[in-house]
């Protein structure tokens, strides 16, 4: 049987260690956060509790809007979002932010809601476990769960239709139709759309 | 045995170099990326910038990798219209091809850092004013609010210069205040107190930018725009502007809401020079009036030229369109047959006018045809037809219609070359005005706006019988159209029916008792027909709405005169004389005071 001569195998197992040890370098000189991946997976809300997002209500319809406190798109959408939670307020249809960037803060995201004078609450999704749920990857983007069904995913209306470019006025409210439909006891078939803005995947979890 | 080992080596060796550092291939962050990043985009991806978040370290990059690779291959960012290779211009933000690639390969490879000594060094920028400390600064009076929802707001801003005597202008930098909302602003000047008349009519400061008036200008041959991230244009010295106390700044502001409320006070910094001009700069502004696009048309063409009648440098140039359109091509036509390109746009944006600056000015010499070609989509296919389903598009000043212009700003070499080029544009203006509106009546015969400036363009020409005709139409129609009475009127005056005059014009007074004009002609009717007293009440009226009127102002003496009310002709003679020691009117009027004043005492 053919054997490497044990000199080479002690060069190789050196380089090996080497490059380990490098690799394990460059992770250690980027300032980004390892906690979330120390959390268990979950959803929180912005005082740090553990949350069902999807557990027992009694809500006709769950929104969830994924946004960041930093994505223009998403904040040029508050006073829509505001006006469909006050819009459906009497519906009981219950309407949550998520913010799905690990790195931010409790504080900042509390200092955003109030900033844009948001009237719901927020929950934190570090681990990307309601993105991966919702199949969302966009903020701002919205999804709908009837009955803990996902019944749509997508955007809020389609005023934006690129980075840059915005009709001056939606032609389509999609999101609103939809909780339309729900306040009218019909049926919401599953549908997307296309969102603009900000790309989730590139929130590292 | 021996070759075998030294195989399983290169391979083990080979295998361990892709996951260290060595490998020069991979792209990183630190050696490739944050050079582009340093030099394109912090300069507004920065705390207290325009733009909402920052890219100055990896973290900031990295988190928006995908994105950054979406809006550099769609050339969304950096923000730059212009083409490559069709003109060479200041503070251009153009990615090549290569730079581009490089933001796709280094996230097809997970976005790594790299060596910390690949990275250079933050990149620095100056607060404050860039031009240095101004020599003048001019702010908005209040604050501006604007809403958290709805959408783009453009809207004038008059600011207020006070300063006693003269001075010339090299230079003028702006600063929005907010960056955040400021999208871009076109800085011109109003020498009367019109644009201040415009502002004082409601509680909110400023007025409706899409309003116009013929006193707001670039001053003297001068583009000044601002954008995000550009570098205020410092000017030569030998160019230069004159400002006065009775000169006010005016900003067209584009503003972006955010979703939530922002307030906006901006300033202008003005540098002064250390002389009059010794160049003079003049603004070539070639239009369409005629536009006309049927709906549902994706490529329609729309055109003009100018034969340039001396030799120019081509200094700046800026194109505007509305909405619809997409591509912008400007060309001069060379005398030896070749052609120039000044500009090309092949995505305009609406939303991002700004004025460019050759870095080398553009030899123009005399017989060069100037060309602009735009190409307009009306159809559904583009999302950003403010109409659905589309409709037909013409000539106007709102955003629902359409526009055609391109700006050239162009230096002649002497005084006297200047004012030659100023006649033949002028002559050229009428001309191409009469054409172009003569279109518009022959496509449409029921078209209110295009017989009224038909019939002044008739009456100018002294064609008097066919701008009555169109005159009279119109006011049947459109019996509260001011214009188009108040020209008929001045028509009227010209050919001496001063009764017929006096009608249309008491007729507009009953429309809008503001309407000074009214009242001016109505006071030059009655100096004809030697009622100084009458005159005069109608000057002062006159007056009294618009201080800056002209008519009024040298009328008013004139009639106080022709009742002997000589002291306070006198006194508004010589305060004509204080602001113009050459006007001739007024000097021959205190010397006709003083002759009359001698035959008074004999």
């Amino acid at each position: 049987m053919w054997r490497l001569p044990l000199s080479v195998f002690w060069l190789a197992g050196t380089l090996l260690v080497v490059a380990g040890c490098d690799t394990i370098g460059e992770k250690s000189q980027s300032s980004r956060a390892t906690n979330s991946s120390a959390m268990p997976s979950g959803v929180y809300d912005l005082q740090g509790r553990l949350v069902d997002p999807l557990g027992e209500t009694e809500a006709r319809a769950v929104v969830f809007i994924f946004t960041r406190t930093d994505c223009p798109i998403s904040n040029r959408y508050a006073p829509e979002v505001k006006r469909l939670v006050e819009r459906f307020a009497e519906q009981n249809i219950s309407f949550h932010l998520v913010y799905p960037d690990p790195e931010q803060t409790t504080a900042s995201m509390k200092a955003h809601l109030a900033e844009y004078d948001y009237p719901c609450d927020a929950y934190r999704d570090p681990n990307h476990v309601l993105v991966e749920k919702t199949g969302a990857r966009i903020t701002p983007e919205a999804a709908v769960f009837v009955a803990k069904q996902l019944v749509y995913r997508g955007r809020i209306d389609n005023r934006f239709v690129d980075f840059g470019q915005s009709r001056s006025e939606a032609t389509r409210h999609d999101l609103e139709q939809v909780l339309q439909q729900v306040a009218a006891g019909e049926t919401v078939e599953f549908h997307t759309t296309e969102a603009v803005g900000c790309y989730i995947s590139d929130l590292k979890k | 045995m021996r070759n075998a080992s030294v195989l399983m080596v290169a391979m083990v060796l080979s295998g361990c170099g892709s996951e260290t550092t060595v490998d020069t291939d991979v792209v990183t962050f630190n050696r490739d990326i944050a050079p582009i990043v340093f030099d394109n985009c912090a300069v507004c991806h920065r705390p207290g910038d325009a733009a909402p978040f920052s890219l100055l370290s990896y973290d900031d990059v990295s988190k928006r990798a995908e994105q950054i690779v979406t809006v550099t291959q769609s050339r969304f960012m950096p923000p730059w219209l212009p083409e490559a290779g069709f003109g060479e211009f200041l503070d251009q933000r153009h990615l090549t091809d290569a730079q581009i690639q490089i933001f796709a390969k280094w996230f097809d490879v997970g976005t790594p850092e790299g060596k910390p000594d690949d990275l250079p060094p933050q990149p620095t920028f100056p607060e404050g004013w860039q031009l240095g400390t101004p020599d003048l600064i001019v702010e908005m009076p209040e604050e501006y609010t604007l809403s958290a929802t709805g959408d783009d707001v453009y809207r004038h801003f008059v600011l207020p210069v006070s300063i006693k005597g003269e001075r010339y202008v090299r230079a003028m930098e702006f600063n929005p205040g907010n960056l955040r909302i400021a999208h871009h602003a076109i800085i011109k000047i109003d020498r009367t107190r019109w644009s201040q008349r415009l502002d004082q009519k409601d509680e909110v400061p400023g007025f409706d930018g899409m309003l116009d008036a013929d006193s707001i200008q670039p001053p003297d041959g001068v583009f000044c725009s601002w954008a995000p991230g550009r570098t205020p244009w410092p000017g030569t010295g030998d160019i230069a502007w004159k400002l006065d106390g009775n000169t006010s700044v005016v900003v067209q502001l584009h503003m972006q809401t955010t979703g939530k409320p922002e307030k906006i006070r901006s300033r202008v910094g003005l540098f002064f020079a250390d002389h009059p001009p010794t160049k003079f700069p003049f603004i070539i502004s070639l239009h369409s009036y005629d536009i006309d696009i049927p709906a549902g048309v994706s490529d329609h063409h729309v055109t003009n030229r100018y034969v340039l009648p001396i030799d120019v440098k081509l200094q700046a140039i800026s194109p505007h369109a509305h909405f619809l359109a997409r591509e912008m091509h400007a060309y001069a036509e060379m005398p030896d047959g070749s052609r120039q390109w000044l500009l090309k746009i092949n995505h305009w944006d609406f939303s991002r006018q700004e004025n460019y600056r050759y870095v080398r000015p553009v030899s123009l010499p005399k017989g060069t045809v100037v060309v602009f070609d735009y190409v307009y989509d009306n159809s559904e296919a583009n999302p950003l037809n403010p109409n659905h389903p589309p409709q037909r598009v013409r000539y106007g000043v709102q955003s629902d219609d359409e526009m055609a212009e391109l700006w050239l700003q162009v230096l002649p070499d002497s005084r006297e070359s200047r004012d030659a080029l100023s006649a033949d544009f002028q002559e050229y203006k009428r001309k191409d005005a009469f054409r172009a509106v003569l279109n518009r009546v022959n496509r449409d015969p029921n078209d209110i706006e295009s017989r009224t400036s038909l019939g002044v363009l008739l009456a100018v020409q002294g064609r008097f019988a066919g701008a009555e005709k169109h005159f009279r139409f119109v006011i049947e129609r459109a019996p509260r159209k001011i214009d188009a009475r108040f020209a008929y009127a001045t028509m009227l005056i010209v050919r001496r029916r001063f009764s017929d005059s006096r009608s249309q014009l008491k007729a507009i007074l009953k429309i809008d008792p503001d309407y000074f004009k009214a009242h001016g002609s109505l006071g030059l009717i009655a100096l004809q027909q030697r009622m100084p007293e009458v005159a005069e009440e109608h000057f002062r009226r006159c007056q009294k709405i618009n201080p800056d009127d002209t008519i009024s102002r040298k009328n008013l003496p004139i009639s106080l005169f022709l009742q002997d009310k000589l002291d306070e002709a006198e006194e508004l003679f010589r305060a004509t004389l204080k602001s113009s020691p050459d006007n001739a009117k007024a000097r021959d009027g205190l010397k006709a005071i003083r002759a009359r004043r001698r035959e008074q005492m004999k």
